[in-house]
């Protein structure tokens, strides 16, 4: 305490403002723009369009000015069930991929910081968990359970924590003897105020990634158990059933049915994939 | 820009049959950008000559361009990077602009090199003779038991105990000592004029840099060899090379004779560093103010008016050209 | 709060460190880094510890602040015994012993402002306010010479000189009596290598900080260090004040080092000695001393266990020749002391 002891206080620096060029930036991210366009769509489209379990005139008419993406075997307007689908399947991603970073990421982190038997058990049993198929693995506890939404959420969310425990764990590793984390010690800082603040901050980037990827998984796995027969039944508007409901009349012509579903997951999961290409590589 | 144009080697320097080895003059290398402003210059006209059989020293501190230049004269320049102007001739022949399979066979025949972590040199899943025997072959058409033993020979010859056991093994088998030693045989083995060695034992210690140094010497001396040692150590270099170039900010900065420049620096800089980092004050340390400039446009000044004792407004008018004066070349106006 | 105490700041006894691996077979391997290695230091001095890398001397530092386990021996920060404490309760004595990295970029958490890492320090323990906070900060960063708004960069965004102040800076808000200063210049250019060192031999002198410094710069050590140690595989080989081992060094691996480190002054006592090979640590396992395969000197008896032996001028030496017979390995007895006889 020599140097202050001249009475004065300094004035104490202020933070520099900066002005926050979010424009700017997402204009560089287009997947981004992307998949903002994808999600305000599934939340404010349904308002604009009828019920989606409407019944029209016709049944499997083709494109038209008035039902765009035709209609289906139920003579349901597809464009309005695309649309309505996306919610279901947008919610399902998010919040299986959600809960499985809620699950999976702390766990990682704690595995890496602490290691020893904690990590080595974490590991062994999330190994055995991802040595099953993914698909099979749902497969079986689907059939086994009752086939509602929340069940279906959870499955997906459950085989996807062991993707981001032993994501986490690995990018932690490296930081937990890393010298800013030895300084945040040396500050007299506990272990989760260490984990909290300096170590999961610095993996964001990654599990961010992996989050975009795995939203994208989870609703190819939704399709994919409602393709199978297992997920979700029709009518209810979802992407993977309205795909397996249209796939008997490809050959006979009328691929509308089970195209533009098809078309919407695909982009969907192609955007998500490329948003975790320019969370990786963007600034 | 001359890029293609000098293979014909029409700048043959004044007196006739004292062409240097290497002639640098001019360097200038800028990345990135272009019009749009965003260009860096972190070679701002270098200029240096390496005679035959010369050990010459490459001084200066990150950001110099020291490790640019080298790059530059084996025509590995990094992405993004463009020669903007000036020349490179191995003996009269322009190197700016050859194409990359003359350079491939330049480099590892008449050019050699010698990077800081002889780890990242040797292929980790070859053995170390496997791999100097197998540059021995390309270079020289030998047969396979022929080039096994000359490279045997020369790990023999580096120091290297047992050198027939250990030509064998693998990198990761050997000590950072040993593998630099490795490095040197496999730099040697296509009998190179010029070895140009990046800070070949900075990552060793005190006791091992002395060791391979001195290795680095004899062997240069025994060839016939010329030597350009880039090192931040002018301690390092005034030990073994009998001429120096101290680099600033993109530029020569002064060159000579090692024993006239570091007993008497003509120019603030050199004689700065020297002091920071040769000589030892009790309880205080030489430190020169301020930090090294960012080469983001052409230079105006001198690069080192900020940080210098001496400077006057002289200094500021353009940028010091090197000037002849003696047995050396300096710039700085004031020399 | 100086006043209280006349004791030193730290004192070592017999520190060990192991670190256990595992080879590519699965078996246990045991490496002792540190050797038991006893030394004390005062308040306001400074204690340097050189030698090669592999010599362990980093690890020493770590160990004294506990980011990682001894294996045994004892530590005493002003007085209390610390390792065997829980981390719980050092936590509070933290504030009394404290570091600074080799690299500061890796010292500072990347993703946030330099000043949320210094905050950090400015709230040791709790209990000053937000207000007292920041006086604190702009204060350490003046007084490292710098400009208080650049705290609000990130870590990316100064230069490496820059940064190691600041380092040092937030070091210093806790007020510690003992700093850990490991190679703190080695990162740094020669230009700003200077600038560093002044400013913590400043330090020193205005706040009267003892400084832990390990550094295989000899160049810095003669600057900053009042005593050395010289560290070979985990052993001191050799203790003594500064001039002692810069002028007068008797071990020969204090003077194979000296003359590798192409120092110009000050002029050395004795024979220059060259050291051949490189650091084995293989030579852990055998009983004598450890430099014999790299020792110019070595004969049949220095493969029997050597101790560190005082030479009568107050150093300590582990070598039964520079202590008996100096002579011998060059020490011509030119230099001012008694040789020891």
């Amino acid at each position: 305490m020599t140097a202050t002891a001249d009475g004065q206080a300094p004035a104490v620096s202020k933070p520099p403002r900066r002005r926050a060029r979010a424009a700017g930036r997402l204009l560089r991210r287009p997947a981004f723009v992307v998949l903002l366009l994808i999600v305000l769509i599934a939340l404010f489209g349904p308002f604009f369009l009828g019920d989606p379990l409407e019944l029209g005139p016709d049944t499997l008419a083709a494109p038209s000015m008035q039902n765009w993406f035709g209609t289906d075997q139920f003579s349901m307007d597809i464009f309005t069930r695309v649309v309505h689908a996306a919610r279901l399947d947008l919610l399902v991603g998010f919040i299986a991929a959600a809960l499985a970073v809620l699950a999976g990421m702390p766990l990682g982190a704690l595995a890496a910081y602490r290691g020893g038997a904690f990590d080595t058990l974490l590991l062994r049993v999330s190994e055995s968990l991802q040595a099953f198929p993914t698909l099979l693995l749902a497969l079986g506890i689907v059939t086994a359970l009752s086939p509602s939404i929340p069940v279906l959420v959870m499955i997906i969310a459950l085989v996807n924590v062991p993707v981001y425990l032993r994501l986490t764990r690995s990018a932690v590793q490296p930081l937990v003897n890393a010298d800013f984390v030895l300084a945040a010690r040396c500050a007299g800082k506990g272990q989760f105020t260490i984990l909290r603040r300096h170590v999961l901050p610095n993996v964001s980037e990654v599990v961010f990634a992996q989050f975009s990827v795995n939203v994208a998984w989870a609703i190819q796995i939704l399709a994919a158990l409602s393709f199978v027969g297992v997920g979700v039944k029709l009518p209810t508007p979802e992407w993977g059933a309205m795909v397996r409901g249209g796939a008997d009349y490809m050959i006979y012509g009328q691929w509308w049915v089970a195209l533009f579903p098809g078309l919407a997951i695909l982009a969907t999961v192609l955007t998500l994939n490329q948003v975790a290409d320019e969370i990786r590589h963007g600034s | 820009m001359n890029a293609g144009g000098g293979m014909d080697g029409i700048d043959r320097g004044p007196g006739a049959g004292e062409i240097p080895l290497l002639t640098v003059e001019d360097l200038t290398v800028g990345f990135g950008g272009g019009e749009d402003g965003g260009m860096s210059i972190p070679l701002q006209g270098v200029s240096l000559r390496v005679p035959r059989a010369t050990r010459m020293s490459l001084v200066g501190e990150s950001g110099s361009g020291k490790s640019l230049t080298a790059s530059a004269v084996l025509g590995l320049l990094p992405e993004g990077a463009r020669v903007l102007r000036g020349s490179i001739r191995l003996e009269g022949e322009e190197l700016i602009g050859a194409d990359e399979r003359r350079m491939r066979r330049l480099r590892g025949g008449r050019i050699a090199i010698m990077f800081q972590n002889p780890r990242a040199s040797l292929n980790p899943v070859h053995t170390v003779g496997g791999q100097i025997a197998e540059v021995i072959r390309v270079h020289s058409g030998a047969g396979r038991r022929e080039s096994r033993n000359r490279a045997v020979d020369l790990l023999d010859q580096m120091g290297i105990p047992d050198a027939r056991r250990r030509a064998s093994d693998y990198v990761h088998q050997y000590s950072g000592g040993m593998a630099q030693r490795a490095v040197l045989a496999m730099a040697l083995s296509c009998r190179p004029d010029l070895l140009i060695a990046d800070e070949p034992t900075t990552g060793l210690d005190a006791t091992l840099q002395q060791q391979v140094l001195d290795l680095v010497i004899e062997q240069v001396k025994a060839r016939g060899a010329s030597l350009l040692l880039i090192t931040h150590d002018i301690a390092i270099a005034r030990q073994t090379c009998e001429q120096i170039a101290v680099m600033y900010a993109g530029r020569v900065m002064e060159s000579g004779p090692t024993e006239e420049v570091t007993a008497a620096a003509a120019n603030p800089y050199t004689a700065a560093l020297l002091k920071a980092f040769v000589t030892v004050d009790r309880g205080r340390m030489y430190a020169i103010p301020g930090t090294v400039p960012t080469l983001s446009g052409p230079l105006a000044e001198c690069p080192f008016a900020d940080r210098c004792e001496m400077v006057g407004p002289e200094c500021r008018e353009r940028v010091p050209e090197l000037r002849r004066i003696g047995g050396r070349e300096v710039a700085c106006v004031k020399a | 709060m100086r006043e209280g105490m006349n004791g030193p700041v730290l004192e070592v006894g017999e520190l060990v460190k192991d670190y256990v691996t595992r080879d590519a077979k699965l078996r246990q391997r045991v490496a002792r880094a540190v050797d038991g290695i006893s030394f004390a230091v005062q308040p306001g001095e400074t204690f340097a510890i050189v030698g090669e890398s592999g010599s362990g001397k980093s690890t020493v530092g770590r160990v004294l602040l506990k980011l990682t386990d001894a294996t045994e021996g004892n530590v005493h920060l002003l007085g209390e015994e610390i390792l065997g404490m829980p981390e719980r309760r050092f936590r509070a004595l933290r504030r009394h012993i404290q570091m600074v990295f080799q690299d500061p970029l890796a010292a500072f958490d990347p993703r946030a402002t330099i000043r949320s890492s210094l905050r950090e320090f400015a709230g040791f323990g709790g209990g000053r306010s937000r207000a007292e906070q920041n006086r604190a900060i702009d204060q350490a960063i003046r007084d490292v010479g710098l400009p208080p708004e650049i705290s609000w960069r990130r870590p990316s965004q100064v230069s490496g000189g820059q940064l190691q102040r600041l380092s040092i800076a937030r070091s210093l808000l806790v007020k510690p009596q003992l700093l850990f200063l490991d190679e703190p210049t080695s990162s740094l250019d020669v230009s700003i290598r200077g600038q560093i060192v002044n400013l913590l031999v400043e330090i020193q002198d205005r706040e009267g900080i003892a400084y832990l410094l390990v550094a295989h710069d000899l160049r810095v050590v003669y600057v900053m260090a009042h005593r050395v140690a010289v560290m070979y595989l985990g052993q001191f080989v050799e203790i003594g004040t500064r001039d002692q081992i810069y002028e007068r060094a008797r071990h020969p691996y204090t003077r194979g080092l000296l003359e590798a480190a192409l120092l110009d002054e000050p002029a050395r006592a004795g024979d220059p000695v060259r050291l051949t090979g490189e650091i084995s640590e293989e030579q852990v396992r055998k009983p004598g001393c450890r430099l014999t395969p790299r020792c110019p000197f070595a004969e049949a008896r220095c493969d029997e266990p050597q101790q560190l032996r005082p030479t009568g001028d107050g150093r300590l030496v582990r070598c039964w020749k520079a202590v008996e017979v100096p002579v011998s390995i060059g020490l011509h007895g030119s230099g001012s002391s008694s040789e020891g006889r």
